[in-house]
């Protein structure tokens, strides 16, 4: 895709979630201003770069909601929930078109059948029975855009019909059509011919009027709509669209189709300049060197017999279905025709630097060009790449340690500086320490970022009275990571005159980039193993100890660079919780309840990865909310509650996790049903109901097979539950947790690390395999002899400084060979009795030992989750691949203990 | 006789009307190995070439018509 | 020279501390409990503290809380390293003033990149 198309395509996405978000604001608060200039905006920036592309459904289905919602914010008409609704459709319709042009770059098919079924709609939602006919007929080109603000779309008047599929053409036949336009001054028009299903019984052939279309040029015979399967196929439903270019002229072209009205038939003229444009792709170029270099000054010095002998000459040697090929044939034409600016146009997208010859006049531009590779070569300023911020910390002048911290650590550390000043009060005895001791660190932090400093000091000055903001400016006043989707605007820093500029990737380089530096991390690994080799199956301990600094050098680099990409995959909250207003809204409504959405905190950021995977849970528990959370109005106001209910969404940052809330003020969970319901669903016997406490007990609802409700809701049932939200969250290492209080409300609680790059595990062998355990868990490593394990029951346990630590073998709960962990107990030169090797790890309810047979060091690993049907597994929560090319199996220990 | 029906290929011939179409789209649905000569045919109706378009069958000989052989005959073959 | 005080009553993660951050280039002093911390702070500045909680005599919190409100530098950063990693723990270290928290087991290298850049050696 080109990058103009591309850029449209991003940015529309963009003013359509600005719009949405707008107008639902604009529908709690009609006299919100600023929603309506937002909304306004959107629409019409929307429109406007449809108008760039001919996309004409979109730019004139765009125009009448433009024109509607200007009556509104004129005071001419109300803002009624109809109107919200068909105006949300309407920017639901363009998102599809959106995704269509970006899979094909057109339009889909039916785009002006639905265009125009939803402008009927939004007349008929506005109560509009005045001037119908006339908006009708009005030709949709033509149609004149809002007068305030000019629009680039082409000058209506000499623009003729340019539809999207112009560049469908062939080259041979767009350069057969203009030389007979510029040589026989031959009229071309266009033609769109699309017969009525039940063409084929009225007896005509439309292969037939199509065959008597005089000097056709092109034609192209595709169904308008995709095929039946054969066996299902009805003969006689007419589903063919004839698109055709002609020299024969408008007038004579529609002739042909005398009976057909404008609902089947469109022709028109088409301006043979809009013809001209090189096709291809963009190929090899060097055989062009030659002509290159003579054809800036020929083309200077008019000697256009010499340029066209040469641009011949070259156009025999280079292939006419790429790019270049086609730019020299092109050239010929516009040589022959005498066409200066097409001459001009062409040479600059051969790379030529053009400089008009001062004795030409040159003709206007015939700008702006109907398909937009055409215009690629010229505006570079579409790609202008500027640094990606400042942030990282690659200053030459800090000490080499600076890249042994990444800078998303230090901006977690500056974020921590807010929450300990928050957390005292401004007349706190304290109160003085805590503004000091913040200062401190924040410039230390800035410094090692590479950052100005300045404004920390005023900003101090404002935190000890109270105010947090202009401090908050400061934490985050560097973090303008780019992320991809959303544009970083141009950030003046205190001073004023330097300014980052940021510019637009799309997110799957930035993929791309992540997974190249993960690799990166992953194959550095492979040194540590091969200075082993060097040293002990080769001999050779010099070259092993060179390998270990080496490997250091590029450990370094490597983390640094992982530090920039991931605070370049930093996205905020907020690309999640913009769909909120809008399921609360429809579900509520739906099912007759009345909410009120609160969303605090949409700007904390996390990694792209972390964002994504928490779509689907805070969905889940979402609708889990409206659905079984809030009451409806009547049982709220029995209750004594106000009859609007209230869901919270709230997210934060808490050293390197993210939390992010649900909380409503419904009906709350009853512990004693949730304790019913899991001893009915058999989850549970009724023994171990009744030692549960009320806090276990909702704890209920992360059991897998459990539903608060006996009916599967429409909403939040389809077999999906809390379960779910639990696993997915855990695979990634999160946790949610739950806490209710019966007639009050609930809450539930992720909490998901910032990022999820790279893990640091510890590797250990059992029965001759190698798994990893996450090292955060871990909390020491002991061995000791056998005769310290002492037998309760069934269980195993060792006493480790006064504490009793339950046992558990890991080749056991892996169910693996225990007879091959050979050394389990062992007995060597060091010990009188067998050891067992103990791993203990933290869990929820106390320290673990693991007996395993060895460990292994600690490895960085990039862990991938679990995918197909291992992702059932949840004995795993993932899998690394090693230095050595082994994969390496990380335990969830959570599934597992 | 427009069309033709052989054991495995169908041989549209002359002009092909509207007619055909059906006939058509059951012999191919009967014989779908079944292949089209279009060499002596000099038009066929939009519905005859709608059923050829949506079952697309090999071609044994494409049409020697002009118009056929230059905008039709990609219809048909895709390419 | 960057200087450290360790506050721990165990001997154990005392040593650990220091090897660790004397094999980095710190210079490391050793207090037992927050009280003694405070006689230490009382004549030799500090660039950083490393403080843990649960300590006889007085703990992480009052003592963090004590630098805070009596100096002699109230803004000295302070790092608190909590044993259980339960909720409510980093609320409480944060509003004692510490400027960070963090839970055990702490990986060697997070600890040894936070007290870098928050004792200011990288500035």
């Amino acid at each position: 895709m080109n990058p103009l198309l591309k850029q449209f395509v991003e940015e529309t996405r963009e003013f359509l979630e600005d719009a949405a978000s707008g107008l639902l604001a604009l529908e709690k608060d009609p006299t919100d201003r600023d929603a309506m200039d937002r909304v306004f905006r959107a629409m019409h920036s929307t429109k406007g770069g449809s108008g760039l592309f001919d996309f004409d459904p979109m730019t004139d289905l765009m125009h009448q909601a433009e024109n509607l919602l200007d009556e509104v914010r004129q005071g001419e008409r109300p803002l009624q929930g109809a109107l919200v609704d068909q105006l949300l459709d309407v920017l639901d319709q363009v998102n599809r078109w959106i995704d269509a042009i970006e899979r094909d770059e057109v339009l889909p098919p039916d785009a002006a059948a639905a265009s125009q079924a939803l402008v009927d709609k939004l007349r008929h939602a506005a109560g509009d029975t005045v001037d119908t006919a006339a908006d009708a007929d009005a030709a949709p080109v033509a149609e004149p855009v809002a007068p305030d603000t000019p629009t680039p779309a082409p000058p209506v008047e000499d623009a003729g019909w340019q539809p999207e599929w112009l560049a469908a053409i062939p080259d041979a036949q767009r350069r057969e059509a203009v030389m007979a336009a510029w040589q026989d001054g031959a009229e071309l028009a266009l033609f769109e011919f699309q017969p009525e299903s039940g063409a084929f019984f009225t007896g005509g052939d439309p292969l037939l009027l199509v065959r008597n279309v005089e000097r056709l040029v092109w034609l192209a015979i595709e169904p308008a709509t995709p095929w039946d399967e054969p066996e299902s196929m009805d003969a006689y439903d007419c589903r063919l669209r004839f698109r055709g270019l002609a020299s024969s002229g408008a007038d004579a072209v529609a002739a042909e189709f005398a009976f057909e009205d404008e609902e089947t038939l469109r022709c028109e003229r088409v301006p043979a300049d809009a013809l001209v444009f090189a096709g291809g792709e963009p190929g090899d170029a060097t055989m062009l060197e030659e002509f290159l270099a003579s054809a800036p000054e020929l083309h200077a010095a008019g000697d256009h017999t010499a340029l066209r002998r040469s641009a011949e000459a070259m156009a025999t040697l280079v292939s006419p279905d790429i790019r270049e090929g086609s730019a020299l044939a092109w050239l010929v034409v516009a040589l022959d025709a005498d066409r200066q600016d097409h001459v001009a146009a062409l040479l600059r997208e051969l790379g030529v630097a053009v400089t008009t010859p001062s004795a030409q006049e040159p003709e206007p531009e015939p700008e702006p060009e109907p398909d937009p590779d055409y215009t690629e070569a010229a505006p570079a300023s579409v790609a202008a790449v500027g640094p990606v911020g400042d942030a990282a910390p690659l200053a030459g002048e800090s000490r080499a340690d600076v890249s042994a911290i990444d800078p998303q650590a230090v901006r977690a550390v500056m974020q921590e500086q807010l929450a300990m000043l928050g957390a005292v009060d401004t007349d706190d005895a304290a109160a003085a320490g805590h503004v000091a001791a913040a200062g401190r660190v924040l410039k230390r932090a800035l410094v090692a970022l590479g950052e100005a400093d300045d404004a920390v000091d005023t900003a101090l000055e404002n935190a000890a009275k109270g105010d947090l903001e202009p401090l908050r400016a400061v934490v985050q006043g560097g973090a303008q990571g780019v992320p991809a989707t959303s544009a970083a605007p141009a950030v003046e820093t205190a001073g004023g005159e330097r300014s980052t500029k940021s510019f637009r990737v799309d997110a799957e380089s930035i993929d791309f980039l992540g997974d190249l530096v993960g690799e990166l991390v992953v194959a550095k690994n492979s040194f540590p193993f091969l200075a082993e080799r060097a040293e002990h199956e080769y001999g050779v301990r010099d070259l092993a100890r060179e390998l270990k600094e080496r490997f250091n050098v590029i450990s370094r680099i490597a983390q640094d660079m992982q530090g920039a990409v991931m605070q370049v995959q930093m996205l905020p909250m907020a690309q999640i919780f913009q769909r909120f207003p809008r399921l609360v809204r429809d579900l509520s409504r739906r099912l007759d309840k009345q909410i009120e959405l609160v969303q605090e905190g949409e700007q904390t950021e996390a990694d792209k990865t972390v964002i994504e995977v928490l779509g689907e849970p805070l969905t889940h528990m979402v609708r889990n909310s409206i659905d079984h959370g809030i009451e409806s109005p009547e049982a709220r106001q029995a209750a004594g509650k106000p009859a609007q209910g209230t869901i919270r969404l709230a997210a934060r940052q808490e050293g390197e996790h993210v939390i992010v809330e649900v909380e409503d003020d419904g009906g709350g969970l009853d512990p004693a049903a949730l304790r019913r319901k899991a001893v009915d669903k058999e989850l549970i016997s009724q023994a171990e109901a009744e030692r549960l406490t009320d806090q276990e007990s909702l704890q209920l609802i992360f059991t897998p097979g459990f539903s608060t409700r006996d009916a599967v809701s429409d909403l939040s049932g389809r077999g999906v539950g809390m379960d779910v939200v639990r696993s997915t969250v855990n695979r990634y290492g999160g946790s949610v947790s739950v806490a209710s209080e019966q007639g009050r409300g609930t809450r539930l609680r992720l909490a998901m690390p910032l990022t999820m790059a790279v893990s640091y595990v510890m590797g250990v062998e059992v029965a001759g395999q190698l798994f990893g355990v996450p090292m955060e868990s871990v909390v020491e490593t002991v061995r000791l002899p056998e005769s310290a394990v002492r037998k309760v029951k069934q269980e195993e346990a060792v006493v480790l400084r006064d504490e009793v630590i339950p046992l558990r073998r890991l080749d056991k709960l892996l169910m693996l060979d225990g007879a091959q962990s050979d050394r389990r107990a062992r007995v060597d030169a060091t010990y009188d009795e067998p050891q067992v090797t103990v791993l203990v790890v933290r869990q929820p309810e106390g320290p673990v030992g693991l007996v395993v047979d060895d460990f292994q060091e600690g490895l960085d690993v990039i862990v991938k989750p679990m995918e197909g049907v291992l992702a059932s597994i949840r004995a795993y929560s993932g899998t690394a691949l090693l230095g050595d090319g082994r994969v390496l199996l990380v335990l969830n220990l959570r599934e597992l203990l | 006789m427009p069309i033709d029906y052989r054991k495995t290929v169908a041989r549209l011939e002359g002009t092909c009307t509207v007619e055909e179409a059906e006939e058509l789209l059951q012999w191919l649905q009967a014989n779908p190995q079944g292949k089209v000569n279009l060499k002596e045919c000099g038009h066929l109706h939009a519905a005859v070439l709608q059923v050829l378009m949506a079952v697309r069958p090999p071609l044994s000989a494409e049409p020697s018509d002009p118009f056929l052989a230059r905008w039709v005959t990609p219809a048909i073959t895709g390419t | 020279m960057t200087r450290v005080l360790v506050v721990d009553d165990a001997q154990t993660v005392r040593l650990y501390h220091r090897e660790l951050l004397e094999q980095d280039g710190f210079d490391v002093d050793e207090a037992v409990n927050g009280l003694e911390a405070l006689e230490r702070l009382a004549d030799t500045p500090y660039d950083l503290l490393l403080v843990d909680v649960n300590m006889p005599r007085m703990d992480g919190y009052t003592c963090v809380r004590r630098v805070r409100t009596d100096g002699p530098d109230i803004g000295v950063p302070v790092i608190m390293v909590t044993t259980e990693g339960a909720a409510g723990d980093r609320e409480q270290a944060l509003s004692a003033g510490a400027n960070l928290h963090m839970a055990k087991p702490v990986q060697p290298e997070v600890l040894l990149s936070r007290v870098r850049l928050m004792s200011g050696v990288l500035s």
